[in-house]
């Protein structure tokens, strides 16, 4: 799917004035994981339908001890995400109304695979930042 | 004039008052980042700020270089200058578009801002390679 430029526009002007805000507020309500989880968001956020598997999978995992938080976290953030599909029509405005219900689904899903690749970019430079400050 | 004319223009003559602070980052900047990884480090700075299409981008690198290199926390360099950006450069883009005889859209708001961001990193980064080269850090 090829978005055009004016979508593209909006989807920077997005994720500097609504998602990055965001992803530095994040952490002003659950701890970041360590250095080599958020490098693993990176990796996972640049290849389409992986990250909601990969997500998914920490968030069920067993955290136990010092990394009992790190639940928190991918609980919060598959929450985050999962409501992000549904802002994109509705708060952002960004599917053009002229589509079929085919068409709509793509431009959907790579949005949203945009939009969440920004989010996680932000959330993890902060969440690395907040990590070195506090070391 | 037509309207991406006068945000350029407006944008150069905004950033003609941005020596002194430019320096004074700089100044912070031989402190802490030294050397040819300093220069380097600095030079992906500017080249980020003028490659890329959203301030955050710009953001989100200082953060990467303040988590990954001691440096950048020295005398709070790296915090301090994306403050700087964040808080100082956010109200010039308020007062410069206040200075306008239209009101630019939302898209070009953010424009102005990131213009602004090059012209200060720019600016700060000549000052930068000019101290290494006069305190003979590097040739």
């Amino acid at each position: 799917v090829r978005l055009d430029e004016n979508i593209i526009s909006r989807i920077n002007f997005i994720s500097d004035t609504v998602l990055y805000p965001e992803a530095t507020g994040f952490f002003d309500h659950c701890r970041p994981p360590d250095n080599s989880q958020l490098n693993g968001l990176v990796v996972y956020a640049g290849g389409k339908g992986n990250l909601d598997s990969y997500i998914g999978h920490q968030k069920s995992r067993d955290w136990t001890g010092k990394k009992e938080y790190y639940k928190e976290f991918y609980t919060r953030l598959d929450g985050f995400l999962k409501k992000l599909k549904k802002r994109i029509k509705d708060e952002f405005k960004l599917i053009p109304e002229d589509l079929n219900k085919n068409e709509e689904k793509l431009v959907t899903s790579e949005i949203l695979f945009l939009l969440a690749q920004e989010f996680v970019q932000h959330l993890v430079c902060e969440g690395m930042l907040r990590n070195a400050r506090k070391s | 004039m037509n309207r991406e004319m006068e945000i350029i223009r407006a944008v150069a003559l905004k950033a003609d008052s941005f020596y002194e602070q430019a320096r004074e980052m700089a100044e912070g900047a031989l402190r802490a980042v030294r050397g040819s990884r300093g220069k380097s480090q600095m030079k992906n700075l500017e080249n980020i700020a003028n490659s890329t299409m959203k301030v955050s981008d710009v953001f989100d690198y200082i953060k990467k270089q303040v988590a990954r290199y001691d440096e950048w926390q020295s005398n709070n360099f790296g915090v301090g200058l994306l403050r700087f950006l964040q808080e100082n450069l956010r109200r010039d883009t308020d007062n410069l578009i206040a200075g306008l005889e239209w009101t630019p859209d939302e898209i070009e708001k953010q424009k102005i801002y990131l213009l602004l961001i090059r012209e200060f990193v720019r600016q700060m980064v000549i000052h930068y390679e000019y101290g290494q080269v006069i305190s003979g850090e590097i040739r």
